[in-house]
């Protein structure tokens, strides 16, 4: 067990995810016993809430689905409003280990990262397990992050991602999209700290990814606008608070 | 040619309209990006008689017809900032209110609701508030 005299929570927004759910809060539960846990149940319309109820974990329910970024900023904005120092999130599909998140806390919290994210990509640069489309978005926007900001960033779109106060405020009141390359270029240009850490992830077993066809075209469109958009607003904001 | 730089000038200042409203929220980017596509293919389609060949056309458009597009791309983002607007509501609502029934522990009929005192003896940093400063 980590001695840790901040309050930490871990939040894993879920979807429709009732193959997964269960098992990811009980690994959560028995890896992180001294960390608090939010389950955002975003308007799921199958068995995932009564599996919840079941399990006796603190839910957030979003009442329509509001999608995988606004369940993020509710985690930001609970984590605010209750003053926990760090927020935690893993996703609900059973990707992500939590064993590893007390290393990854761990170094976040004696590294000074604002934003700790783990990272799939870091060590090996492999990103061939990846469907081709999804392949490329990911290449793509590291590049345009590591352009508009000067730091390589790798991974952009993981879910397991270590935020500390400092952030909470910028990212809930910034319209993020996804949480992912818009908001570590926006961080970034705000002059945050954002590190990434190796991690691994096990295969997804049940469940859809939330990437659709559609989502092909709109997301490498809608993302890059608002990472261009989140790099002049961030650079705006350092520039009026500094004048 | 004064009429292409009209189009072009109304064009680019529809775009940066539609920049500024995504900036600050105020237009969600899906929207906004269907529209900067739009805009940008009529500029082009003005500015370039190429494009205006490729797409079929025997004639260039007029500045008429090009007026026509803006007037219905105003109205247009006019009406998605107002959906924007609308929905930004709603899902602060829903936020809010999930966040409220986590802290009663998931019951949504659990006692009365807060009044606004309340709420802010409760919530030790409410969001709200940092906002407004």
């Amino acid at each position: 067990m980590l001695e840790s005299f901040e309050r930490v929570l871990v939040a894993i927004p879920a979807y429709n995810e009732q193959a997964t759910i269960a098992d990811v809060v009980r690994r959560v539960r028995a890896s992180l016993p001294e960390f608090d846990l939010l389950v955002i149940n975003d308007g799921s319309t199958d068995s995932t809430p009564e599996i919840l109820r079941s399990l006796g974990v603190i839910v957030a329910t979003h009442l329509c689905n509001l999608g995988y970024g606004r369940a993020i900023q509710t985690a930001i904005k609970y984590a605010h409003q209750l003053n926990y120092d760090v927020l935690i999130t893993v996703d609900a599909d059973g990707q992500h280990h939590p064993e590893q998140v007390h290393r990854l806390y761990r170094e976040s919290r004696e590294s000074g990262w604002d934003l700790l994210i783990g990272s799939r990509y870091i060590e090996t640069r492999d990103y061939s397990r990846e469907p081709i489309g999804r392949r490329m978005g990911m290449q793509l926007f590291s590049i345009v992050a590591r352009l508009l900001t000067g730091r390589a960033i790798y991974d952009t779109t993981s879910g397991l991602k270590i935020m500390r106060r400092s952030v909470f405020v910028p990212l809930a009141r910034w319209h993020c999209l996804d949480f992912h390359a818009e908001a570590i270029v926006y961080l970034l240009s705000l002059g945050y700290r954002v590190g990434e850490s190796p991690i691994s992830v096990a295969e997804r077993t049940a469940g859809q990814s939330m990437y659709s066809f559609a989502s092909l075209f709109q997301y490498p469109v809608n993302t890059g606008i608002m990472t261009a958009i989140g790099a002049v607003e961030g650079k705006l904001v350092q520039r009026r608070s500094s004048a | 040619m004064i009429g292409i730089l009209i189009v072009d000038i109304i064009g680019v200042l529809l775009f940066g309209w539609v920049i500024s409203l995504i900036r600050k929220g105020r237009l969600y980017v899906g929207y906004g990006s269907a529209l900067l596509i739009t805009i940008g293919a009529i500029i082009c389609v003005a500015s370039v008689p190429a494009f205006t060949y490729r797409i079929g056309s025997v004639v260039s458009g007029t500045l008429l017809v090009f007026f026509a597009i803006y007037c219905i791309l105003f109205a247009l983002i006019y009406v998605f900032r107002e959906i924007t607007m609308i929905s930004r509501r709603l899902r602060t609502l829903t936020q809010q209110l999930a966040i409220e029934l986590a802290r009663r522990g998931g019951v949504l009929d659990s006692g009365e609701p807060l009044s606004k005192t309340q709420y802010e003896t409760e919530n030790a940093a409410p969001l709200s508030r940092s906002r407004g400063a």
